[in-house]
């Protein structure tokens, strides 16, 4: 089932939860919407599954809008946030729950077939009879993919399914839901503020910010060429260095900065020379060792800070002009801190954005 | 939920409490002020300048005064005991001191003649240790039976402010205390300074229901022929209703004075109320005693109790006695009384009207209730606040008022005349034990909905069920604990309602048992004995019932008797 949300607005009192949001999703596709909290992302997912109606806009299952179709009516399977487990009933009826409404009551044999088929893909067939409070977290998380699952849903929205498991559950989850949901080839809609799953399982991914669209693009879209300050420092972090633009050649761009002149990709043809911009820099990008003979972008800092991170350490380096960039190596740190160091950045990791 | 069923159902329960509360209410206060259509307050003149219902209003005031005091002196220390330590035993005597709240205080009255009265078991004691001779017994229940009627109504009274004062300390974030101890002040000082202050609006809470239900208590003067106080003085008026407005006066005032103090302990004392930032953990729950202060705490416990059950272990003995005059307990013992009592007209007829009543009038407020509380915490209607307040607002009118305004609205020619009680007063009790015990039911079902996140029931509708079957599958069995508790408490508090009963039940076909019980006892001879084990029977009957609630409610059961 492919999903058009057109122009959506939600207002809570004088908070514009969603503020005009367009997007279209497409049949099978693994999507996400990705923000910090308080940015309209799981209004946006409610709407869809019609929890709460929008002010404003229209949203369309296969082309056929679903505004007025109350939630028990429009066939999508959600995972919410707490799991919501319903406590008085066992693992296997509450994935039975599903098949026991109006609609869509299976036979007793043929509903017992599929939820014992869904709970075995889940390898929760043994715990079938448990009550969900004597489940661990991983276990409940299960439990709530395989009810909205069973149903066959024309599309699975899931709420920050993986915030209430610890990191190691977590890192083993993101593969095996992308999997599964694949496999299926269903329609998903995964709500997080973790750029790491969204990155590791989206097809496509849209950020929010304040109800509103900043970037839909793909996992390495939003990494390698972000469209604006807030995307670049949401997603992986980022020294973002205010300059303004002296020559603009075929695909990059030479951007002067209070302490020297940076050679930048120059992405979208948008700038000119004299224009302010902000260069973006992944902490990783920072090579902190003289590159071999002189090279493009090629400065030296204090070494003020390292932060020793276990697989990498994070460096503070303080330029003349006080302004602190961080960067990030594996291994352990490259020099004591009051070390004057040097280091050099790629040119294709430098990226240009407009200076807000 | 979608606004249209949320507008619908507050829509009903609105009309029902506009017909059934508001109304008779208006209508009260109305007839009070205009008389052959003209204003006046000519009977408030004669009310005010009549010096007996003077004395009645001061009797009340002052009642009711003595009473809290009684009941704050009883129940805090005990409160305090059981919210902040442990001790052996601790788990049943705090259910034990729950139990005087399964009698009517004045089916207790029976007991306390017995032991309190001139021949009574104390003076027995005094005579048999050669203190005193029978010829200058002395009457312990007091000059016109004023220390009787409080006592009396203290050892009722003083669970519910127990509860409330429990649930209040349990409210404390025992961290607040523990960041008081950290900085050098403990024990004493520390409850004084710090929980005390904080658990006071829950203190006043509890003591404004007191206040307010001693104030307005009927039953248990009347027990004691302390006639001059103002609810007494309302219960002798209805007989005149039809010829003079002033009864409606005197009810009116008996309002407005409710009316007041609530106000006073809601908004003056009460209003103070702090938010704590963190729930009460349980890492620093109750402190372990041992030794001699185990002891002491053990025994206030069973003083207390003791002396609450006091009156009801005489009902009890006063059941089973041939004769009880001049001994400690009853010379002779029968089971006489009790086979007696199953053949008169007045007993088993009234428990089955009783229970009749009380079932319907649960019936309805479970079904209300649960429609009200899903209304209040699930729906985004604008003014469900105001829908809820005005659902609690029976808690703050006296029964004896409401009463009133039913006999009022149901005067021939009035718009319920059909009602009226002289003829058949059943559906009119129902309509009066439910509308004064649907807020218990509304505030065990909100606090259930509360518990359970709304996410369980979306979860429901996202699987494609529809909203009320919704509600049937999986919201009901998730709140059934708290239903049941609240059901239970709605009607056996539907049992004991004694100023709606007194007043509204008048022919005894209609009897239900508070009005057996009081008919029972003014009978001479045996009447008292019939009462005492009509008394004993629903005194099982309830004591069963409140133990149920109180083990599906747990510590929650406070929850229910706050304002």
């Amino acid at each position: 089932m492919n999903i058009t949300l057109a122009n959506l607005t939600k207002r809570f009192g004088t908070v514009t939860a969603v503020d005009g949001v367009s997007l279209e999703i497409g049949n099978g596709e693994c999507f996400f919407l990705l923000g910090p909290s308080g940015c309209g992302k799981t209004t946006l997912l409610r709407m869809i599954a019609g929890f709460c109606a929008p002010d404003d806009g229209r949203i369309l299952f296969n082309g056929q809008p679903v505004n007025d179709l109350p939630p028990h009516r429009r066939n999508t399977g959600m995972v919410f946030q707490n799991y919501a487990l319903w406590p008085h009933l066992t693992v296997f009826d509450n994935v039975a729950f599903g098949l026991t409404v109006p609609g869509r009551s299976y036979p007793a044999p043929e509903r017992r077939e599929r939820v014992e088929r869904m709970l075995a893909t889940m390898h929760m067939q043994d715990l079938a009879q448990r009550k969900p409070n004597r489940l661990s977290g991983g276990q409940q998380q299960r439990v709530a993919l395989a009810r909205a699952l069973v149903i066959d849903p024309a599309c699975l929205l899931l709420d920050e399914p993986l915030s209430n498991l610890d990191a190691k559950l977590r890192l083993e989850m993101r593969v095996e839901i992308r999997r599964l949901v694949k496999s299926m080839g269903i329609t998903t809609i995964y709500v997080t503020h973790d750029q790491k799953e969204a990155l590791s399982m989206a097809d496509r991914c849209a950020v929010l910010r304040q109800g509103r669209v900043e970037q839909i693009g793909s996992p390495r879209d939003l990494y390698e060429r972000p469209a604006n300050r807030f995307v670049a420092d949401f997603i992986g972090g980022a020294n973002l260095v205010p300059g303004k633009v002296r020559v603009v050649t075929a695909g990059f761009a030479t951007v002067v900065t209070a302490f020297g002149e940076w050679t930048a990709r120059n992405l979208r043809d948008a700038f000119l020379p004299d224009m302010a911009v902000a260069l973006a820099i992944r902490p990783e990008a920072l090579r902190l060792r003289a590159p071999p003979g002189a090279g493009l972008n090629c400065f030296a800092g204090r070494l003020t800070e390292t932060i020793y991170l276990g697989e990498a350490t994070e460096s503070w380096i303080r330029m003349p002009d006080g302004f602190i960039l961080k960067a990030l190596e594996s291994g352990p740190a490259a020099a004591a801190p009051g070390v004057e160091i040097p280091f050099h950045v790629n040119p294709d990791d430098v990226v240009m954005l407009a200076a807000e | 939920m979608k606004n249209n069923g949320a507008i619908f159902i507050a829509a009903v329960i609105l009309s029902l409490l506009g017909l059934f509360f508001v109304w008779p209410l208006a209508l009260t206060v109305k007839s009070a002020f205009v008389f052959n259509r003209q204003w006046t307050l000519a009977f408030f003149g004669e009310l005010f300048q009549n010096p007996l219902y003077i004395e009645g209003l001061l009797n009340s005031l002052a009642l009711a005064i003595a009473t809290t005091g009684l009941v704050v002196c009883l129940a805090l220390p005990l409160a305090v005991l059981a919210a902040r330590f442990d001790f052996r035993g601790k788990t049943w005597l705090t259910g034990l001191v729950l139990l005087p709240m399964i009698l009517p205080p004045f089916v207790g009255a029976i007991g306390i003649r017995q032991i309190l009265g001139p021949y009574g078991v104390i003076n027995t004691v005094l005579v048999n240790l050669n203190l005193m001779d029978w010829s200058h017994a002395i009457d312990w229940l007091g000059r016109g039976r004023f220390w009787a009627v409080a006592v009396t109504e203290a050892l009722h009274l003083y669970p519910i402010f127990y509860l409330n004062a429990v649930a209040a300390i349990a409210n404390v974030d025992p961290s607040l205390e523990e960041a008081a101890e950290n900085l050098g002040c403990a024990g004493w000082r520390r409850f004084r300074r710090i929980t005390l202050p904080l658990m006071m609006p829950g203190l006043f809470a509890g003591g404004t229901l007191v206040f307010i239900w001693s104030f307005t208590e009927l039953g248990t003067p009347l027990m004691f022929d302390y006639s001059r106080v103002t609810a007494v003085q309302i219960y002798n008026g209805i007989q005149d209703i039809g010829a003079s407005p002033l009864p409606y006066a005197l009810v009116v005032v008996m309002l407005a004075a409710s009316a007041g103090f609530y106000a006073l302990g809601k908004g003056v004392f009460g209003r103070s109320g702090y938010e704590m930032m963190a729930k009460g953990s349980t890492a620093a729950g109750a402190r372990p005693l041992g030794g001699a202060r185990a002891g002491a705490a053990f025994s206030l416990f069973a003083i207390v109790f003791l002396l609450a059950i006091l009156p009801h272990i005489g009902v009890i003995l006063t059941s089973f006695s041939q004769a009880w005059y001049r001994s400690v307990a009853p010379s002779q013992w029968t089971l006489e009384w009790y086979r007696q009592a199953l053949g008169h007209d007045l007993t088993l007829p009234s428990i089955r009207n009783s229970c009749f009543y009380s079932l319907m009038a649960m019936g309805a407020d479970l079904i209300l209730g649960v429609a009200a509380a899903v209304v209040i915490v699930r729906s985004s209607l604008r003014w469900r606040g105001a829908l809820d307040t005005l659902i609690m607002l029976p808690l703050a009118v006296p029964g004896i008022v409401l009463a009133f305004g039913y006999i009022a609205m149901s005067q021939p020619g009035r718009l319920f005349a059909c009602l009226n009680p002289t003829e058949n007063p059943t559906v009119l009790l129902i309509i009066a034990y439910a509308i004064r015990r649907l807020p218990y039911v509304v505030r065990a079902a909100v606090a259930g909905l509360q518990q359970i996140s709304a996410s369980l029931e979306e979860a429901a509708r996202n699987l494609g069920c529809p909203p009320v079957r919704t509600v049937a599958r999986i919201t009901l069995p998730l709140i059934s604990a708290n239903l049941m508790a609240g059901g239970l408490l709605a009607f056996s508090f539907a049992m004991l309602e004694v100023s709606d009963s007194l007043m509204l039940a008048q022919k005894q076909a209609y009897f239900p048992i508070t009005k057996a019980l009081y008919e029972l006892f003014q009978v001479l001879g045996n009447g008292p004995y019939l009462a005492a084990a009509l008394g004993v029977w629903s005194m099982l009957f309830l004591g069963i019932t409140l133990l149920l609630a109180n083990r599906l409610l747990g510590q929650r059961l406070g929850a229910v008797f706050r304002l």
